[in-house]
């Protein structure tokens, strides 16, 4: 009876620590870097294509990238993002108390490189670090196997009481130290704007991108202006946020992989998915593979939109190659399917080539392109040429194309910014 | 007989070969739907097999029977888990024994407008499927990568620009009277004229290369699904002695655009295009037409330039001379004809002047670059006919009649590569043997 008892003290003895880590670091990870891991998906790429594997041996660390990139995929629900995080995290663990088995203290020796790696982890932009550790680790754990030292006694009772408070005290303090870490809150929130974006949650973006947050921090201003704009509140609300121009709108035209998003999608919600897919394309050409898993799928988005469906059959046909895309691409594969068959077949544009204007470095003449030559422009080109013309201060042209975007017939009616300027 | 071995196990190979167990097969009178479409098309016979699949995805067995020249290919196709199929009317690829150089030096390049992340320089072998780096814009610091150019395919002597910082034109074994291995970078822009260099032509002397040197932009249209428009806001053409490095510019022009150099195989004639400058780039784009244009060259100094062709229609880009004849793509404006879908391969017969698309090899789509192999009776194209964007590489037979065989999409081991690859082929040129690997001495030279 006694020897049982021992066992099962033995087993909750090497059982505890591993499990409260695997629960500690799945569940905060889901809750303070949840958008931090979607984003890192977003990033993301892994195909089982023979360029993608050519180029990934090409680069140093093939291995690791690999994999990393392989479990990339997976964080597309910030759960299984976390419970990954969280394997890596637990296994660095046992690797740890593996190679200082001679240590009576192995546990918290184990505790404390695990604790340390969570924090690197969790600063890191990709699962590739997490990997890399782990990858050590194991080839630590497997030297140490072939070293010529036993295994220490157990520690008595009170190393066991000791492992559990360290248990404790460090999974807490970690936990701590990454939630109150700044620059994992202000990324975290970035990400959480940037991925309400690209997924059109604009509600979202809204609730995050407050005017409170927008004061702080003005970088967050094009992505209020783009939620208004996307949700027909543009006029009515804009001024409410800290706009200090038209810059703030977010045509800028800076070179980064937030600004080609952040174009992106302002393309898309104005009905130009032309200029979408050009952004998509820059945006994908500042990744290792030209491309990502975001960027794979808002192009088969924009593709199936422009009526592209060659194109976009492609690009689905490509996504497929991602496990964990797969059902995602076949879906996508039977939208292009309906798309094609309920295609007209009309041109997507009004205006022949020739006859067709360019993007240009001015928003405004971008906006009343839009809205003349694509077939799709939405009111919000409209919203947008006037919120442009509107923090330019180009009144007369305000209002003339005000008049032409909306029945100014009864100006009450108008959005509230729109309608002060013009009855100015 | 090898060879066609060869053909028949690739073939078997990329139908899976799979077992068809009990499948009854019902024939039809029709050609199977494959891709690449190889029906009835002329294959060198040094040419890697064609691999193909079904297009719908279904399984298939090939098999075949060779007459002559000629192999019957017999196609049965099943779905998995049926227990019928269909057996296909049997087709014929045609084998030439006109011989085709071995190797085929392209630039890889996501067809992604500003951007681009891995490019490179690479070669293919097209007895076998291996494709090797001649040298990535790893060596510089990811710039731009373009205009490699042989010296008469000899794999040995390459031109190619290596954009970015310190970057310019690398001259690779390019001194002809050079006999020790020799790298070398210039920037063309800061000697001379201070003109920097475009498109490339070797002559056949080795002595004298000619540049196109442009200012090229960019735009991109708000709603026309050829999205992208790249023009020239001034173009000149540039010589460089390279015994003496001495550069030249061999005409000078106001309001004219000349690019697309090329020269006769004797290399007594400069081939190239040009047209008047209307300004204001790019809205004035559809007034600009280019015509093609010759000088006649004899100990290193040209002639007066003469107009070979001038259609209203057309603009003409990258004439390619063999013996008698100029193969060049038409577009209806411009200067960058791979973003015109109404792009085609035309060709000029200088025995009587006549012209005329080659229908037998264009398609729906953008069809481009082309280049002779170096007896002329091969020509390689890039075409965008498979999915309307990402470039891929054509080869046809060209017949004693002055006709071209059907096309045939370059062979892949497994020919789904052509579909699920996210770069395009540009700039397609036989090499007549295998070019060394570049890598390390570029970089060396972007070390410095």
């Amino acid at each position: 009876m006694k020897l049982r008892k021992d066992k099962i003290v033995s087993m909750l003895e090497s059982l505890v620590s591993p499990v409260a880590i695997l629960l500690t670091v799945w569940y905060v990870t889901s809750r303070i870097l949840r958008y931090t891991l979607l984003m890192q998906e977003q990033k993301g790429i892994f195909l089982w294509t023979p360029d993608y594997l050519r180029q990934t041996f090409s680069d140093p660390w093939p291995l690791t990238t690999l994999i990393s990139d392989f479990l990339v995929q997976f964080y597309q629900n910030a759960s299984d993002g976390a419970l990954i995080t969280a394997i890596i995290v637990t296994s660095i663990y046992f690797c740890a108390s593996q190679v200082l088995r001679f240590f009576k203290f192995r546990n918290l020796a184990g505790l404390l490189a695990s604790c340390a790696s969570w924090y690197v982890i969790a600063h890191s932009n990709t699962p590739h670090t997490g990997v890399v550790i782990l990858v050590f680790s194991l080839a630590a754990c497997l030297i140490s196997t072939f070293l010529p030292y036993r295994r220490s006694e157990k520690g008595g009772s009170k190393v066991w009481m000791l492992q559990i408070v360290a248990t404790a005290g460090l999974l807490f303090g970690t936990t701590f130290l990454l939630a109150k870490d700044k620059e994992l809150k202000d990324n975290e929130k970035w990400y959480a704007v940037e991925y309400a974006s690209r997924s059109h949650d604009w509600n979202l973006v809204l609730r995050i991108a407050t005017i409170g947050t927008c004061k702080s921090d003005v970088s967050y201003v094009p992505y209020a202006l783009l939620a208004l704009n996307a949700t027909g509140q543009l006029g009515e609300k804009m001024m409410d946020y800290p706009v200090s121009g038209p810059e703030s709108l977010g045509e800028d035209g800076t070179e980064s992989w937030s600004n080609y998003s952040l174009n992106s999608l302002i393309y898309e919600v104005t009905g130009c998915p032309n200029e979408a897919i050009h952004m998509t394309y820059q945006y994908g050409a500042a990744m290792p593979h030209a491309t990502s898993f975001g960027a794979l799928r808002q192009m088969i988005r924009l593709q199936t939109e422009n009526e592209d469906f060659t194109l976009a059959r492609k690009y689905a046909e490509i996504l497929m190659r991602s496990p964990r895309n797969r059902q995602i691409a076949e879906n996508a594969m039977k939208t292009i399917a309906r798309m094609e068959a309920e295609s007209t077949g009309e041109p997507m544009s009004n205006v022949s080539r020739v006859e067709d204007s360019m993007i240009s470095n001015n928003p405004v003449y971008n906006m009343s392109s839009i809205i003349s030559n694509c077939r799709n422009s939405t009111a919000a080109a409209g919203d947008r040429l006037l919120a442009h013309l509107l923090l330019s201060g180009k009144h007369a042209e305000f209002c003339s194309t005000l008049e032409h975007v909306y029945d100014t017939g009864n100006p009450e009616r108008l959005p509230k910014y729109f309608r002060l300027l013009y009855l100015q | 007989m090898r060879f066609f071995r060869s053909i028949v196990e690739a073939m078997v190979i990329a139908c899976l070969a799979m077992s068809c167990g009990q499948v009854t097969f019902t024939e039809t009178d029709a050609f199977p739907d494959i891709f690449p479409d190889y029906i009835g098309v002329t294959i060198p016979e040094t040419m890697a097999a064609p691999v193909f699949q079904m297009i719908d995805g279904r399984e298939c067995k090939v098999s075949q029977t060779v007459e002559g020249d000629v192999i019957w290919v017999s196609v049965s196709a099943w779905r998995k888990g049926e227990k019928s199929g269909t057996s296909y009317k049997p087709f014929p690829i045609y084998i030439s024994h006109d011989p085709i150089d071995p190797y085929i030096a392209y630039r890889l390049i996501e067809p992604c407008y500003e951007s681009w992340h891995d490019m490179g320089i690479y070669q293919r072998e097209l007895a076998s499927y291996k494709e090797k780096p001649i040298v990535t814009n790893r060596a510089n610091n990811n710039g731009c990568m373009n205009c490699h150019t042989f010296a008469s395919g000899d794999p040995e002597k390459m031109v190619f620009h290596a954009r970015g910082q310190g970057g310019g034109t690398v001259f690779i074994n390019a001194k002809p009277s050079g006999t020790q291995e020799s790298v070398r970078l210039i920037n063309l822009a800061q000697t001379g004229p201070g003109k920097q260099g475009a498109y490339t032509a070797w002559n056949p002397d080795g002595r004298h290369l000619v540049f196109s040197s442009n200012t090229t932009h960019q735009s991109f249209y708000t709603s026309s699904l050829q999205q992208i428009e790249v023009y020239d806001n001034a173009s000149d053409i540039i010589m460089m002695d390279l015994e003496t490095d001495e550069i030249t510019v061999p005409i000078e022009t106001e309001d004219e655009l000349e690019t697309f150099p090329a020269w006769s195989p004797d290399g007594k004639t400069l081939y190239y295009c040009s047209a008047h400058d209307p300004g204001n780039h790019p809205f004035n784009r559809s007034e600009v037409r280019y015509r093609l244009m010759s000088m006649a060259f004899e100990d290193g100094h040209f002639a007066e330039p003469q107009t070979v062709i001038d259609i209203d229609s057309l603009s003409v880009s990258f004439p390619r001379v063999c013996g008698n004849r100029i193969l060049f793509t038409a577009s209806s404006f411009g200067t960058f004809p791979i973003w015109h879908d109404e792009a085609d391969i035309w060709m000029l017969d200088l025995s009587d002047g006549s012209v005329r698309p080659v229908e037998e090899i264009n398609s729906e789509d953008t069809d481009s670059y082309h280049s002779w192999s170096s007896n002329g009776k091969w020509v390689i194209f890039s075409s965008r006919r498979i999915d309307g964007r990402y470039t891929r590489l054509f080869i046809s037979h060209f017949e004693d009649d002055g006709t071209f065989t059907k096309p045939f999409l370059l062979p892949q081991k497994d020919p789904k590569e052509n579909q699920l690859r996210l770069k395009s082929y540009n700039i397609p040129e036989f090499v007549k043997g295998e070019v060394p690997d570049r890598q390390d001495a570029v970089a060396k030279l972007f070390s410095k």
